[in-house]
């Protein structure tokens, strides 16, 4: 793991690191990365959903990636939070994902498209599909992607909300 | 009383990973207990756990089996298809040979409000949560 950037304030974090990856590492990751947000603050709602987003795109970066090599960079704001990753990848992993994503960028029908994708994943012996699938209706991100020459971005987003009285910090 | 079933038993590959502890239930059915984080490298086992169950389940013509998440802190994709595939086994058989699943939950865990959800709207019919 190299190239680590964290910076923190009330209720704000940047968390940047890339990893030449195997999916143990994963684990960790995810974990230290809740444990820098819960320092901030943020809610355990929130948390509980950026831990799905983070395993779930670190995973599948790492997957994915023709060199071991990915990025994994989370931004939490008062209003706003975002996960990203960045990987290389070949052709044809960028043509299935362009396929799977469609759509991605609402929340729209996301229930029924999951169930869908459920039901296909069972009967597949190999693959699930269903891990931004899972960010899309359990987290309830929006998922967007771009791609520049083989360099594939991979983004969830979801507002903040804002904290019940007299939740735990 | 509660007998355990040591066939159904996992032992986490390492501290914190993915435990089960199984037992048969006072008055029929059976209890799997999670404990730990399911994540990729416990997928074989849980994979061949939940076959396991399945073809148990079916030797014993249970009606019910209760599935304890409550201590489990995470639970990825892959693990998740395995529990989507599970209760898409069950779905498949006749009517009257179906099972009932119960997942124990933890509502202040957040994965599973969605996951269980996710997977009891997959299978209204026999999945419920409690």
């Amino acid at each position: 793991m190299n190239d680590v950037k964290v910076r923190t304030d009330i209720g704000t974090a940047f968390i940047e690191l890339t990893v030449l990856g195997n999916l143990e590492l994963v684990s960790s990751l995810r974990e230290g990365i809740v444990s820098v947000l819960r320092g901030i603050g943020a809610s355990e709602e929130l948390l509980g959903r950026l831990e799905v987003a983070v395993h779930e795109m670190l995973e599948n970066a790492i997957k994915g990636s023709v060199d071991k090599r990915a990025r994994v960079r989370v931004e939490v704001y008062q209003q706003t939070a975002e996960v990203h990753t960045w990987n290389r990848a070949n052709s044809f992993d960028l043509r299935v994902l362009e396929r799977s994503l469609t759509g991605f960028d609402s929340l729209e029908n996301a229930d029924a498209q999951y169930m869908k994708v459920m039901k296909e994943a069972a009967l597949r012996a190999t693959g699930s599909g269903l891990g931004l699938q899972r960010i899309r209706a359990e987290a309830e991100m929006t998922v967007a992607h771009d791609i520049d020459g083989t360099l594939l971005h991979v983004v969830a987003k979801t507002a903040v909300k804002p904290k019940a009285a007299g939740a735990r910090p | 009383m509660t007998i355990p079933i040591r066939e159904l038993e996992l032992i986490p590959l390492s501290p914190g990973r993915l435990g089960c502890q199984a037992a048969e239930q006072q008055g029929g059915g059976i209890r799997l207990s999670f404990e730990g984080t399911a994540e990729s490298p416990d997928r074989p086992q849980l994979t061949r756990l939940l076959e396991d169950l399945h073809a148990e389940s079916r030797k014993r013509k249970l009606s019910d089996v209760w599935v304890d998440v409550k201590e489990l802190k995470f639970l990825n994709s892959s693990c998740f298809k395995d529990f989507v595939t599970w209760l898409n086994r069950v779905l498949e058989l006749p009517v009257a040979e179906r099972y009932r699943i119960h997942f124990v939950s933890n509502p202040s865990v957040r994965w599973q409000q969605g996951s269980l959800h996710a997977l009891s709207s997959f299978a209204p019919e026999i999945a419920s949560i409690e």
